[in-house]
């Protein structure tokens, strides 16, 4: 067990030859394919960084674009609830004030309606009954029933009104002769007391002509210039049916 | 016939006054071997690795780890060294184990070699990295009585170092030899699978201490200056 020189210095040197060769072929080789490799990875790693914190921006952008729309939509919400319920507002005040003058349209019409039907029956009653008075009546006609009906007329000219009377004194006056006509034969009182009732009127008032007029019912006519009076029961009714009417 | 320095049969060669021993030649075959194979397997290295290169890649990544875990801050610098000590000493030792090959580390001369390099080294690290000063005072402290000890330290442990990888490695030889002497064919089985556990083994111990005899030159000004910066690995 000794040493050989000559290999214990062949060996320093064969090593430090492999360290070197080692070195320059094996270790730098694989520690710069590693190092190459971490730098890719590093690379790599931070452009996935990058990109995860460029799409943190953009979600946190999209995040406050979709909270500012959610709000602008709010926004646009209640304006539009506010516009509507003004709209609607005005409007049912825009429908009411029409439904209002709808009714009163409707009702003024409706009034007319019922005017103009309640006159037509108002009418057909007064015609009805004007034809019931007129046959009832047409069946009671008598020289008494006319002498009633001069006397009824008589008393109406005493008490005409003043207006009236003077007309139809100056009428009096100016005609020549009045007419006095008849359904019946006239008795000779009564003519005495139509008479009468003309002279009071007038002072000088003219002496009457009588005569039978077979289109009066029963009653008196008194034709004195241009006014007539009229007592007859067909005359009465008619003015009845018409009063009646209006 | 045997090579001096060896207890085993080994040829040798004459040229001119320098007499070529067996160790030599097979160092020397290593070495070629060793730096076609790392030419070889980084031809083509590539981002995306092959298996070969995967394999490749942890066996140097670990070394690095393994040296960084010591020396953080000197990795560059310390690998080359104790890398190539411990590929060189495994691949020596595991030589043993071909039939018709010995293992050059059953060489005295040959693990004295490397003791003496990893002897040299220390120096050379702690001159390079603290200068001449920062590192020659390490032996005068934490008292210049320490230096007598800190010399002796230093021989004596490139010495065991030395005989530690040739006795271990020159035994096994020797063991796997004797047995088959006796035994006969194939009995020698399980001490040859103990040749590469110790092969093994006995790398890893070498280039470890390797790497702390270099560490502590390197740290004992450091860790001087900076206390609180390492702590004791």
């Amino acid at each position: 067990m000794q040493i050989d020189w000559t290999s214990f210095l062949l060996e320093i040197i064969n090593f430090l030859v492999l360290v070197w060769i080692l070195k320059r072929f094996l270790y730098q080789p694989v520690l710069g394919i590693i190092a190459a490799r971490k730098a890719m990875v590093e690379k790599t790693l931070s452009d996935a960084q990058a990109a995860r914190s460029e799409a943190s921006q953009l979600k946190r952008q999209y995040d406050g674009r979709l909270a500012e729309w959610a709000a602008e939509a709010a926004r646009a919400r209640a304006q539009l609830a506010d516009e509507m319920g003004h709209e609607r507002a005005r409007r049912l005040a825009e429908l009411d004030a029409e439904l209002a003058r709808e009714r009163e349209r409707h009702r003024a019409l409706d009034e007319r309606r019922q005017a103009a039907a309640q006159r037509v029956l108002e009418e057909a009653a007064a015609a009805q009954g004007a034809q019931f008075a007129a046959r009832l009546l047409e069946r009671l006609a008598s020289p008494s029933l006319e002498v009633a009906l001069v006397r009824l007329a008589l008393e109406d000219l005493a008490r005409l009104p003043q207006p009236q009377a003077d007309a139809l004194r100056e009428a009096l006056a100016q005609a020549a002769e009045p007419l006095v006509e008849s359904a019946f034969p006239m008795a000779e009182d009564t003519r005495a007391g139509i008479v009468r009732a003309l002279a009071g009127l007038t002072a000088h008032a003219p002496v009457p002509r009588f005569a039978v007029a077979p289109a009066l019912t029963c009653g008196v006519r008194i034709l004195i210039g241009a006014y007539v009076l009229e007592a007859d029961v067909r005359d009465e009714l008619r003015w009845f049916a018409r009063g009646a009417s209006e | 016939m045997r090579a001096p320095g060896s207890v085993l049969p080994y040829a040798q060669w004459h040229l001119g006054p320098l007499t070529v021993t067996g160790t030599a030649v097979t160092s020397l075959g290593i070495v070629l071997a060793l730096s076609a194979v790392s030419r070889l397997a980084t031809r083509r290295l590539k981002l995306e690795p092959g298996s070969w290169q995967v394999v490749l890649e942890g066996v140097v990544s670990l070394i690095e780890e393994t040296i960084r875990a010591v020396l953080p801050d000197h990795v560059g610098e310390v690998m080359p060294l104790v890398a190539s000590l411990w590929i060189y000493i495994l691949v020596a030792n595991l030589l043993g184990i071909v039939p018709g090959l010995h293992s050059p580390t059953s060489d005295l001369s040959l693990t004295a070699g490397l003791a003496m390099l990893v002897f040299l080294s220390v120096h050379w690290y702690g001159l390079r990295i603290q200068g001449l000063r920062g590192y020659l005072g390490h032996y005068l402290r934490p008292t210049p009585l320490m230096l007598p000890f800190h010399v002796l330290s230093e021989l004596t442990r490139t010495l065991a170092l030395a005989v530690r990888l040739f006795g271990n490695i020159m035994s096994l030889e020797m063991t796997a030899m004797i047995v088959l002497l006796v035994a006969g064919f194939l009995v020698p089985v399980p001490v040859l699978m103990l040749h590469i556990v110790e092969a093994v083994v006995q790398a890893y111990i070498f280039g470890m201490l390797a790497l702390i005899y270099i560490a502590g030159g390197i740290q004992s000004q450091e860790q001087r200056e900076n206390p609180q910066e390492r702590s004791p690995s």
